[in-house]
């Protein structure tokens, strides 16, 4: 069989196998299959892995809304929210900063968190600035430490 | 139609992720309709625990939703809960030190017209063994088969999840549906 037929046929394999491709496309695929035993040994096999997903629950959708929608959960949220701005703020400020100084760039130690995480896969959700330090605090403590940032920000432009 | 279900149809993620920034819990909850079952499986692919992977989805959304001012759209909404969702995973199993191995509830093959009871359930023991024998895969070519045929995930995509390339992403693919051939025989 050739083989630019082949891997052509192979990449749709999957979409294939769990129905999510166009009914041009099926045809083709069919064509090769016909006369594509490898191909279609592989199709099947996709078929298998397809039929034999997993089913979420029918009330997780449910359960993870009621979490999300809760006043506790988006409180923080909106903690989250202005933390971030105002140490977003902080890194600006600081910048600037710097930058009247004239002083070189210095390179950022490394947080505990990095450092903790090295075989892990990083996502934008890790990265935001101080967010694992942040998780356990009360409201009342991330008033208090919003309240300390902004003094110390305008402290220090001044 | 309520507004709920039209914005349910006709909102892109992208639209619903600006509303949620804005505290739209309706467009969140919409975001959770749509993405909640491959947030599950991709737990579950990782965990093989259903309770936990139950958990881990439940922590997804909420981390996700916290951290949503900081999603910068760079990727699609649905690979960035995906992500959130395989990290998540992988600290429960870094707590707890391994993968339970354990039977999980499938999906029943659809009984095709064509197909008579007899071969149904023929098709329904081999698909339970393919997914046991998957067990066995090494862990990226088990996820990228598992993003590929279940979530219909780009190779771009399943690269972003399991922190490799789109190339690499194809290669743990391709190896993994050999691999699980061979073991299939």
């Amino acid at each position: 069989m050739n083989r630019t037929t082949c891997e052509w046929t192979r990449e749709l394999i999957p979409d294939h196998a769990a129905g999510r491709l166009a009914d041009d496309e099926i045809a083709l695929a069919d064509l090769h299959f016909e006369n594509c035993d490898e191909c279609r040994d592989e199709l099947d096999l996709a078929y298998l892995v397809f039929s034999s997903r997993a089913v979420e629950p029918e009330d997780l959708a449910d359960k993870i809304k009621a979490v999300v929608h809760s006043p506790t959960v988006n409180n923080r949220r909106r903690w989250w929210g202005l933390t971030a701005a105002a140490v977003a703020s902080l890194a600006i400020g600081f910048n600037v900063i710097l930058d009247r100084s004239g002083l070189p760039d210095v390179p950022l130690v490394e947080s505990g968190f990095e450092l903790e995480s090295e075989n892990l896969w990083l996502t934008d959700d890790g990265l935001i600035a101080g967010a694992p330090m942040l998780e356990g605090l009360s409201d009342e403590a991330l008033a208090q430490l919003l309240d300390e940032l902004m003094v110390g920000t305008s402290g220090g432009a001044a | 139609m309520s507004d709920d279900e039209w914005s349910e149809v006709i909102l892109s993620d992208e639209e619903l992720v600006e509303r949620g920034k804005t505290g739209d819990d309706s467009a969140l909850g919409i975001l959770v309709n749509r993405h909640h079952g491959a947030v599950y499986r991709v737990a579950l692919s990782i965990l093989s625990d259903e309770s936990a992977a139950q958990d881990v989805a439940q922590d997804a959304f909420i981390k996700g939703f916290q951290a949503m001012v900081g999603f910068r759209g760079e990727a699609s909404f649905r690979t960035w809960i995906l992500t959130i969702a395989a990290n998540e995973a992988r600290g429960v199993i870094r707590r707890i030190g391994r993968r339970k191995e354990t039977a999980i509830d499938l999906a029943a093959p659809v009984q095709s017209e064509d197909k008579g009871p007899d071969e149904t359930a023929v098709i329904a023991s081999e698909a339970a063994r393919a997914r046991r024998m998957m067990e066995q895969l090494p862990e990226k070519q088990r996820l990228s088969v598992v993003f590929r045929i279940d979530e219909g995930l780009s190779f771009k995509e399943v690269g972003e999840i399991i922190g490799s390339s789109e190339g690499a992403a194809r290669v743990n693919y391709f190896h993994g549906i050999r691999r699980l051939r061979e073991l299939m025989e």
